[in-house]
């Protein structure tokens, strides 16, 4: 490893210090408010949930090297819902909660190059080493999806969709539980599905 | 994705450096399987319209493990699809107890080391005299140690159809008398379970001479429990308490909890049981769904 990854390195463990706002103790459960959260993004900008009031969030929890995550960025399918909501006024983080030396940490400027290379267009990536936001949120899987509404409660928490493989051809036949909860929710109606079990690989916390 | 990955010079390096790319991963599957997956069979031969058990071998990595039916917080439990000849019918695995498989602030169930899934065939009732048949399947499966890896095999099984009551393959008939050792199996006669939705918790109960004071639940529905939570265990009385936290993620209430419960640390039994809230008439929703 050369000298600048080690630099991106440090950097990325002093910029990734998650300040929480409660006490962290209780975790996300639909249908009551989301727990408030303060995380530094992989620009280096500190992003408060309570900043983004009036806007629906989706927050992504993510690991590259997991088949699952993969199954969803080699197809663009996840970039590609990433551009469609974050067009219609979203607010799309993308959580990395893998600890250094377990699998899908990322320096700042590693995952920067990351989002580039793959066309991904989150509006931000917070990145989360020492797993505050993952537990706040109870986090398990990559990907596991959630989604808050405009009045901070939260809306969604389970799978991206409804087919719990690593296989490409399986997106296209799958029902998507992220689109399902955001057009029924924008329509003012009440989320038929607000809980699904998330599937994919174990979130790398750590131990 | 970009060409210069490609190259095989330079892919070992940006794998090193990256580990993210597609490539890598790719270069990642073409190595040698964490899991050695076989189709063996009980019997050396079938007898038409007889049913009988074949099985997948999953012989794994140290440290390695696959899934059960419910992985639990993470994974996703071994899929197969049959290539059978004309008339043939598979059954479902009957997945043996798995274990908790604790990961951090996680816990999956599965299994380490070496299992067999066991599936009932079904031939046709006749056959053609002094023929063969070739079983094949294609078996797709996570296997995980720190990270995850899907992996998948085609497997194939000739066996020769014979009338009469066929010779078992002693080359495996242990392995199947020791795999259905460890199947759960129903409760006997007089033992019964019920359970009681109280605030955050489940309670299990279960009726049965002395029983030890130690109990696992796995569920086999997800986002009922929490799988991480410890589970408390009481005896005495001629009945044993199992004390399930709810998963934080269940939202509607629970009309049945369905798993397998480990009695002792060695016995497995299915449990199917309707759960009771406190409030009401103490029916189980279900019971109330009836009368409506």
């Amino acid at each position: 490893m050369n000298s600048a990854m080690k630099y991106f390195n440090g950097l990325a463990v002093l910029i990734v210090a998650v300040l929480l706002g409660g006490p962290g103790l209780w975790a996300a459960k639909v249908g009551e408010p989301a727990p408030d959260f303060t995380a530094t993004d992989s620009a280096g900008k500190v992003r408060n949930l309570s900043d983004y009031k009036g806007k629906f969030v989706v927050l992504e929890w993510h690991n590259r090297e997991c088949p699952y995550t993969h199954k969803h960025y080699s197809s663009g399918n996840m970039q590609k819902l990433q551009r469609e909501w974050t067009a219609k006024g979203v607010v799309w983080f993308t959580v990395i909660s893998s600890a250094p030396g377990k699998q899908g940490y990322m320096t700042a400027a590693e995952e920067n190059a990351y989002v580039e290379k793959m066309q991904a267009s989150p509006t931000a990536v917070l990145l989360d080493p020492e797993g505050h936001l993952g537990h706040l949120y109870d986090a398990k899987t990559t990907p596991q999806m959630f989604i808050i509404n405009p009045q901070g409660v939260l809306i969604y928490d389970g799978a991206i969709d409804s087919k719990p493989t690593a296989e490409v051809e399986d997106i296209s036949s799958a029902t998507n539980y992220v689109n399902l909860a955001l057009e029924e929710a924008m329509a003012g109606e009440a989320v038929k599905t607000p809980v699904t079990r998330p599937y994919g690989c174990s979130v790398k916390y750590a131990p | 994705m970009g060409s210069h990955l490609d190259r095989p010079g330079s892919r070992r390096l940006t794998c090193l450096v990256f580990l993210l790319l597609p490539g890598c991963l790719r270069a990642a599957s073409a190595n040698p399987p964490h899991a050695k997956v076989t189709l063996i069979s009980e019997r050396a031969s079938i007898q038409p319209g007889r049913s009988f058990p074949v099985g997948l071998r999953f012989q794994l990595e140290k440290h390695w493990h696959i899934y059960w039916l419910n992985p639990g917080d993470s994974g996703e439990p071994p899929r197969v699809r049959w290539e059978l000849p004309r008339g043939f019918r598979a059954g479902p695995i009957h997945w043996p107890t798995p274990r908790r498989l604790v990961n951090a602030s996680l816990v999956d169930y599965g299994y380490e080391e070496d299992v067999l899934l066991i599936i009932p065939l079904y031939p046709p009732p006749s056959v053609p005299a002094g023929r063969t048949a070739t079983l094949r399947a294609t078996v797709k499966w996570l296997v995980c140690s720190s990270i995850c890896i899907p992996e998948q095999k085609r497997v194939e099984l000739t066996l020769p159809y014979q009338n009469g009551p066929p010779k078992p393959d002693l080359r495996w008939r242990q392995l199947f008398l020791r795999t259905r050792e460890r199947l759960p199996r129903r409760m006997p006669p007089g033992w019964s379970a019920r359970v009681r939705s109280s605030g955050s918790e489940f309670i299990l109960t279960v009726k049965a001479p002395n029983p030890p004071p130690n109990a696992v639940f796995f569920p086999l529905e997800p986002l009922q429990i929490s799988n991480a939570a410890p589970q408390r265990a009481t005896a005495g009385g001629g009945k044993l308490q199992l004390f399930l936290e709810k998963s934080d993620q269940l939202v509607k209430p629970a009309a049945r909890l369905r798993g397998v419960l480990v009695i002792g640390g060695r016995k497995a039994f299915t449990v199917n049981a309707p759960v009771v809230s406190p409030e009401g008439s103490g029916k189980s929703l279900e019971e109330r769904r009836h009368r409506k």
